[in-house]
């Protein structure tokens, strides 16, 4: 079983909304848990995912499928959301709002009362089965003009807002994730909360639960904790180099003096 | 050349006066402590000083060089914004922490570690609340001996605790009583000498400040000793009177002793309980001021009557409100038939009062329409003729007719060298900007089903042949190209001139607006500047400082350089025009960027609600004409992001928590957008 430790009503929630056929939209900053906590609902309510990550490439036929020559004839080869209507599956749709605008409109007749796909190119019309749900995902942070969720494809989900978990969950996350000492976990949560406090006050984002458990993870593997924190944690932040020297200074706060510097 | 040796009662006035109060304001009671600066005298200020730490010209660390790291640093360690001011010896007056404007010369290393220390010790007083009860303050306030030990009590406790909370630090904090500068010993900027301490003292400064030749402070120590022990041990709850407590004790004791204060390290900085007495006692007296009823606003009243009260102007018969009037209209009943405004209800005696006289109150009928305003009601600065808008009104749920009027004139002129100063001070900064403009100059990308192109689209071409096989015509579009084409982007930028942002605000403004040109003349983009403020709703100027058909030039330059400051923001109304102005754009996006310092707000009912409701409206019918707004806000106020969310959504605004980086980040902003 996927790992995933709730800290809200988040599972109550999904679970409603699957039941009710409800479209899912998760929101919250980068590395707090949204991708795991969608594998883990769907091994939990026992459906298969099929997860797509988006980026400005992806068209509508990259999802729905097309035609392909195989041995001199045409094959039509089934698109992941087309093979996750035909599945019954949870089609999870990463960072939604980096797909170009007709992904989309793809998604707008299965994400209301109809819950149908039509497929234009075999001339068939495809409708979800009970289990099949939409789930969408994006950081709402900030974002060029041209990559908003519009007001049309928002108002069509049930939304889940993330933020990072509290601090001892936190901790109890890398624990179990990195599989670092309680001890060592605590003194990351404390460097990560702390740059998060800087959001938006110099960085744009904080650490997250993500980069914590890397730092953890290097620590295991033979890493002193202050070099695993410079390395998973200082540069993967800024490249401002006065926040970099802030950074390390929450470093020393929290950890001491570096060995050897 | 040593500084003059101030008695404290001189120190005292210095202080005051820099923060330009008097005792007798915050109605405190004179320093009465005559032995106690007797001993102080004798014991200390007839001694020469050592060393002045702030030496003129010759300076170590300069704060400038780190106090964005320091922000940094203190920000992520507090949890809360933490703002640094400037100030020696470094203090707080809860709002921000204060710090010198350099170390003392020779710049060394420990420099930035002794910023630090300064500042986690003023940002401790503030975090643990221990210059917030305003009876400690008085007491503190009104005697030096208490003041100081009051300060090395309060030094230990915070210091204690950010150590607890933060290992890492007890290392470099435990490296500074060694310092030499760290640890040098000033009654307020007069340096005393380490050695000859009172034994009586010694223990107040263990862990605080090292001196080789202190004897052992002996029974005389005692009391110290036992205060430094409870201190160490006391727990959070009820800590400043447990402090004040203790430094009463000891004070009685150095009393006995014929001591005066015990001096403060450099690094502890001071403490004003008159910067935050007076901040309370500012507030004390507008509270009272409230709640003696709408006096202020009667004075407001009288006070624009009078300003604005020239003969001839207004009407003879012009008909004044009575107070009952005037009460009934506040509270939406009955208003009078002839004075109440087109869109009735909810309108202030401030605004009837400004109206009645500089316009003449036949304007303010039930029937005020543009029929009824003659063109010499009001008076332009141009000949341009205006433009009415409709206001939203949230509460009622309908736009009010007409309740707005905007006026394009030109922005104010001033010298051009203004401009040429703002380049030439900021030419570092500009080379970066237009460097990054120029990667925006076109777009580029790879356009797949081209007729010819130099590659194949490989995936047009298997849907060709596959569409062969099935019997169907193929599409002869099989090529992908890479192509480099302009962008086709129209911006619109408008800055508050509203009287807020006179001053510091206004000239970061200024700056912004100069270096965001420079970039965008690179970009070569249609892009127009516009400033505004309104001092009536139906007077609302949107100040043209380039408009899109304007080519640069020295008049262009000279209004860019020199903004004048002065009105309200009743920004729905704004915001309306300069969309339309961008919705006859031929550019496929077009971009309103709004710089503001606050929330929209006019002098009359366009407050809290009202004013909200109606800009979010205003942003809402920009969109549905394809115009993106997008608001830079540098409103200080922690609160701000709820109304900002509200008026432009979460991720259409961007507010600055140093305002000083306005001039950089709006060209980043600008970029981020169209990026």
């Amino acid at each position: 079983m996927v790992y995933y430790r709730p800290h809200g009503n988040e599972i109550a929630v999904f679970e409603t909304a699957a039941r009710r056929r409800l479209p899912v939209l998760l929101k919250g900053p980068t590395g707090c848990g949204k991708t795991r906590f969608v594998r883990y609902m769907a091994e939990r309510l026992g459906r298969p995912l099929i997860t797509i990550a988006c980026q400005e490439d992806l068209a509508a036929a990259d999802l729905t499928g097309r035609f392909l020559l195989e041995g001199g004839s045409t094959v039509w080869r089934d698109g992941p959301l087309t093979r996750a209507v035909r599945e019954g599956a949870i089609c999870y749709l990463d960072e939604v709002v980096e797909a170009r605008s007709d992904v989309m409109t793809v998604l707008h007749p299965l994400t209301d009362d109809r819950r149908t796909l039509p497929l234009d190119r075999l001339g068939v019309e495809l409708t979800a089965p009970d289990p099949f749900l939409v789930v969408i995902s994006y950081n709402p942070g900030y974002q060029s003009v041209s990559k908003e969720l519009k007001e049309s494809t928002r108002q069509r989900f049930v939304s889940l807002a993330f933020d990072y978990p509290p601090a001892e969950i936190e901790a109890e996350i890398v624990v179990a994730e990195a599989g670092c000492t309680a001890e060592v976990a605590a003194q990351l949560v404390k460097i990560g909360r702390g740059s998060r406090n800087l959001r938006s006050h110099g960085l744009g984002e904080g650490a997250s639960t993500r980069l914590l458990i890397y730092a953890g993870q290097l620590v295991l593997a033979g890493l002193p904790l202050f070099d695993a924190c410079e390395a998973a944690l200082v540069g993967s932040l800024t490249d401002d180099a006065e926040m970099t020297k802030a950074l390390r200074e929450l470093l020393k706060s929290v950890l001491g003096p570096a060995p050897g510097r | 050349m040593p500084a003059p040796i101030l008695t404290p009662e001189e120190l005292q006035k210095a202080t005051m006066e820099e923060y330009g109060v008097t005792g007798a304001e915050l109605g405190l009671e004179p320093e009465d402590d005559e032995e106690a600066e007797l001993a102080l005298l004798r014991r200390f200020l007839f001694a020469a000083p050592q060393r002045q730490l702030t030496s003129g010209e010759r300076h170590g660390l300069t704060l400038d060089r780190v106090q964005r790291q320091l922000r940094g640093l203190f920000t992520m360690l507090d949890g809360r914004r933490v703002d640094i001011g400037h100030s020696d010896p470094a203090c707080t007056d809860n709002l921000r922490i204060y710090l010198p404007k350099a170390m003392p010369a020779p710049e060394e290393p420990d420099d930035l570690l002794l910023f630090q220390a300064a500042g986690l010790v003023q940002l401790g007083f503030s975090r643990h609340g221990l210059l917030v009860d305003r009876g400690v303050l008085r007491e503190l306030y009104g005697d030096w001996v208490l003041r100081s030990t009051f300060h090395l009590l309060a030094m230990r406790y915070v210091l204690r605790l950010w150590v607890e909370e933060f290992p890492g630090l007890a290392e470099p904090l435990g490296r500074v009583p060694y310092s030499e500068k760290g640890g040098a010993l000033r009654v307020n900027l007069t340096s005393v000498p380490r050695d000859g301490l009172p034994g009586a003292f010694v223990p107040l400064y263990e862990g605080l400040v090292v001196c080789l030749n202190w004897g052992a402070p002996g029974t005389e120590g005692d009391a110290a000793r036992q205060a430094v022990r409870t201190i160490d041990q006391a727990g959070p709850i009820g800590i400043a009177a447990v402090l004040v407590g203790q430094a009463q004790r000891l004070r009685e004791h150095f009393r006995r002793l014929r001591l005066g204060p015990p001096p403060l390290p450099f690094w502890g900085g001071i403490i004003r309980p008159e910067w935050i007495l007076s901040d309370l006692a500012r507030d004390l007296a507008a509270e009272n001021e409230w709640k003696k009823g709408n006096r202020p606003l009667r004075q407001l009243i009288d006070a624009m009557a009078r300003r604005g009260a020239v003969p001839g102007e207004k009407p003879p018969d012009a008909p004044r409100l009575s107070l009952k009037e005037r009460l009934m209209a506040r509270l939406g009943g009955p208003a009078s038939a002839a004075t109440g405004p087109a869109y009735g209800r909810l309108r202030d005696e401030a605004q009837v009062s400004a109206r009645e006289v500089r316009y003449g109150a036949a304007e303010w009928t039930a029937t005020a329409s543009p029929a009824t305003l003659t063109e010499g009601a009001v008076s332009k600065p141009d000949e341009d003729g205006g433009r009415f808008w409709d206001e939203w009104d949230d509460a009622a749920g309908v736009y009010r007719f007409e309740a707005t009027r905007v006026y394009t004139p030109e922005g104010a002129t001033g010298p051009l060298a203004a401009y040429e100063r703002i380049v030439e001070a900021n030419r570092p900064q500009l080379q970066q900007i237009r460097r990054r403009f120029e990667a925006l100059r076109v777009e580029e990308r790879w356009v797949g089903g081209q007729p010819d192109g130099s590659e194949v689209d490989l995936n047009r071409a298997i849907l060709a042949l596959t569409d062969l096989a099935a019997g169907q015509d193929p599409d002869d579009r099989l090529f992908r190209r890479f192509v480099r084409r302009k962008r086709q982007v129209a911006i619109l930028t408008m800055v508050d001139l509203s009287g807020s942002t006179l001053g510091h605000v206004l000239h970061l403004e200024q700056t912004a607006l100069v270096l965001f040109a420079e970039g965008l003349k690179t970009l070569g983009l249609p892009h127009a500047f516009y400033g505004f403020g309104n001092t009536h709703p139906l007077e609302c100027n949107l100040f043209r400082l380039k408009g899109f058909d304007e080519r640069y030039d020295d008049a262009v330059y000279k209004r860019l350089a020199n903004l004048r400051a002065n009105g309200a923001t009743r920004m729905g109304a704004f915001i309306r025009h300069a969309a339309s102005l961008l919705e006859v754009r031929p550019e496929t996006r077009r971009i309103l960027i709004v710089v503001s310092d606050g929330k929209p707000e006019d002098r009359a009912e366009y407050r809290g609600r009202h004013g909200i409701r109606d800009t979010a409206m205003a942003v809402a019918e920009a969109r549905r004409v394809g115009v993106h707004v997008f608001c830079l806000s540098i409103d200080p106020e922690e609160g701000a992001d709820a109304y900002l969310t509200e008026i432009f959504g979460a991720g259409r605004y961007l507010k600055l928590d140093d305002v000083d980086t306005l001039p950089v980040r709006l060209p980043e902003v600008f970029r981020e957008l169209v990026g």
